[in-house]
């Protein structure tokens, strides 16, 4: 199916590896112009030429903290000047910071919060402008199914992520009246950078730990009995930011095999 | 981007008109096989003839009553000798009940719950074992919004839409094993058949109200500004039903424009 992707602008965050750049890849491929964003410039500018000759779309690295306000500011202006507008923001940043309540520090929640709360609040306020004056806005912020039905052990990811299925359905209520549509995906666990780090954590202290077995250690507890790649979250993530999804806004679709006790 | 639905078996329930033929139409035009069914087969050998002609795939009538259990073992086993199997069911057949308390009788109750809960039930029932045996099993149960936050006034259609929720996720739960994957999409209000009818109704009576008038007044609530067009919705369906969206199960997508309090 055409999902009308040809000649849009999207600006995607965390978009170095793992499923931010599945999805920037995927809207590349679909023939839209992408600003790829995340903190070190020099691995944006090795992704932003992969995708480039892979798909022949026009990919640009913009660097920034998505904690910092300043800098948020900064690099969508410039991603906006550089590609003439935005149409689709997909906010992506963040990683898993996963503790009992009685090992939560109030650092890890001040960081946490700011990344993956903070970050999506900065970088909507300054695309805003520009998703307004679009005729096909949408934000999709990619959050998890532990935003919704909170387990024990996952603070503070599980209030982040409740957070940011909260601001998305605000944002769907008040961004409609100018055809900006938004939305969440609840990823379950994916083959993502974060989850590539925990094996190399695990296989630092048992070298006969493989990638593979750590990647079959995800799939029981999933009903579609495997962990997934990260193109099948970034596909997802495409057609709901796509014009093909033109009257879906306000939800919260769950990646992640079946795995969430919620829907 | 490619749906991978290309040679792939579909049958699809109360699919002679709206959502149900938008989303028929949808697995067509992407190269699937496609069952329809409802009720009267001339509607049906209408609707067939039509998608075929647009689209060139082999589309055929599947006549039941989704209701009685005998008649769709017949229409489900005769689409699949048809076609070749099942990869993908899409539960539509429905139309809406909307009653307060005091006003719901046991019959509309009856008739409400045998038409949208047990037509799923039978139709998953018999398209099992077909769906069994597909590489890439999905299933669409449609439902609405208003089975996961229950307005006043709409009874029986909230309960039976909860109803269908609920099956979905336990289907996800139980099904995975086999590779199949079970959603729903929660439809808000949608240029539908049963929209039509009462636009008519409303018409009789004052015919100076043109069906323009009748969805502008649907737009007022809505998030987007407007009524959704059935194809918006037969367009999600397909894209969760197509092995594009091979991670995702367990969940319940609104295609309202942001109209539903929740997500």
């Amino acid at each position: 199916m055409d999902l009308g992707l040809a000649g849009k602008i999207a600006l995607v965050t965390g978009a170095s590896d793992g499923i931010g750049k599945a999805a920037a890849e995927r809207f590349a491929k679909e023939g839209a112009s992408v600003a790829i964003l995340a903190r070190t410039l020099s691995d944006l500018e090795a992704v932003a030429a992969e995708i480039s000759s892979a798909t022949g779309s026009n990919v640009i690295p913009v660097s920034a903290d998505v904690s910092d306000e300043e800098a948020v500011k900064s690099a969508v202006n410039e991603a906006a000047e550089k590609l003439g507008g935005i149409d689709i923001l997909v906010n992506n940043a963040g990683q898993g910071n996963a503790n009992r309540f009685e090992d939560m520090t109030n650092e890890l929640v001040d960081s946490d919060f700011g990344v993956k709360v903070k970050g999506a609040i900065f970088m909507t306020r300054y695309a805003l402008p520009y998703l307004k004056q679009s005729d096909c806005g949408a934000i999709c912020n990619i959050t998890t199914a532990a935003g919704k039905a909170a387990p024990g052990g996952a603070q503070p990811t599980s209030l982040s992520r409740a957070a940011g299925i909260s601001l998305t359905k605000a944002w769907s209520k008040e961004f409609g009246e100018h055809g900006i549509r938004v939305n969440t995906i609840c990823i379950g666990s994916i083959k993502s950078r974060q989850n590539r780090r925990h094996w190399e954590v695990a296989a630092a202290k048992d070298p006969s730990y493989t990638l593979e077995d750590h990647w079959a250690s995800y799939g029981p507890g999933i009903p579609l009995g495997r962990v997934g790649e990260a193109e099948e979250a970034g596909d997802v993530i495409a057609f709901l930011c796509s014009p093909a999804a033109s009257y879906v806004s306000g939800t919260a679709v769950n990646i992640d095999g079946g795995a969430a006790p919620v829907y | 981007m490619d749906f991978g639905l290309a040679g792939k078996v579909a049958i699809v329930t109360g699919a002679s008109d709206g959502i149900g033929k938008a989303a028929a139409y949808r697995m067509a035009a992407e190269g699937a096989s496609v069952a329809l069914v409802s009720r009267t087969a001339s509607d049906l050998e209408a609707v067939a003839a039509e998608i075929s002609g647009e689209t060139g795939s082999t589309v055929i009538p599947a006549p039941a009553d989704v209701s009685n259990e005998d008649a769709v073992k017949s229409a489900v086993e005769s689409a699949a000798e048809q076609l070749g199997g099942i990869d993908i069911l899409v539960n539509n057949a429905g139309t809406s009940s909307a009653s307060s308390f005091e006003e719901m009788t046991n019959e509309q109750l009856d008739i409400d719950f045998s038409l949208k809960v047990k037509g799923a039930i039978y139709m998953t029932r018999y398209a099992l074992p077909y769906l069994k045996q597909s590489n890439s099993g999905a299933i669409c149960n449609t439902t609405t919004p208003g089975g996961k936050a229950a307005a006043g006034g709409s009874q029986p259609t909230s309960l039976s839409r909860a109803a269908g929720i609920s099956l979905t996720k336990a289907w996800s739960k139980e099904f995975g094993e086999y590779g199949i994957r079970v959603n729903t999409v929660c439809v808000g209000v949608l240029k539908s058949r049963q929209h039509r009818v009462r636009w008519q109704a409303a018409n009789e009576k004052d015919p100076s109200y043109s069906l323009e008038d009748h969805w502008a007044t649907f737009g007022a609530g809505v998030p987007l500004g407007r009524i959704g067009e059935a194809q918006e919705a037969g367009d999600v369906i397909a894209f969760l039903c197509s092995p594009a969206a091979s991670y995702v199960s367990g969940a319940a997508v609104n295609v309202d424009g942001g109209a539903a309090p929740v997500y």
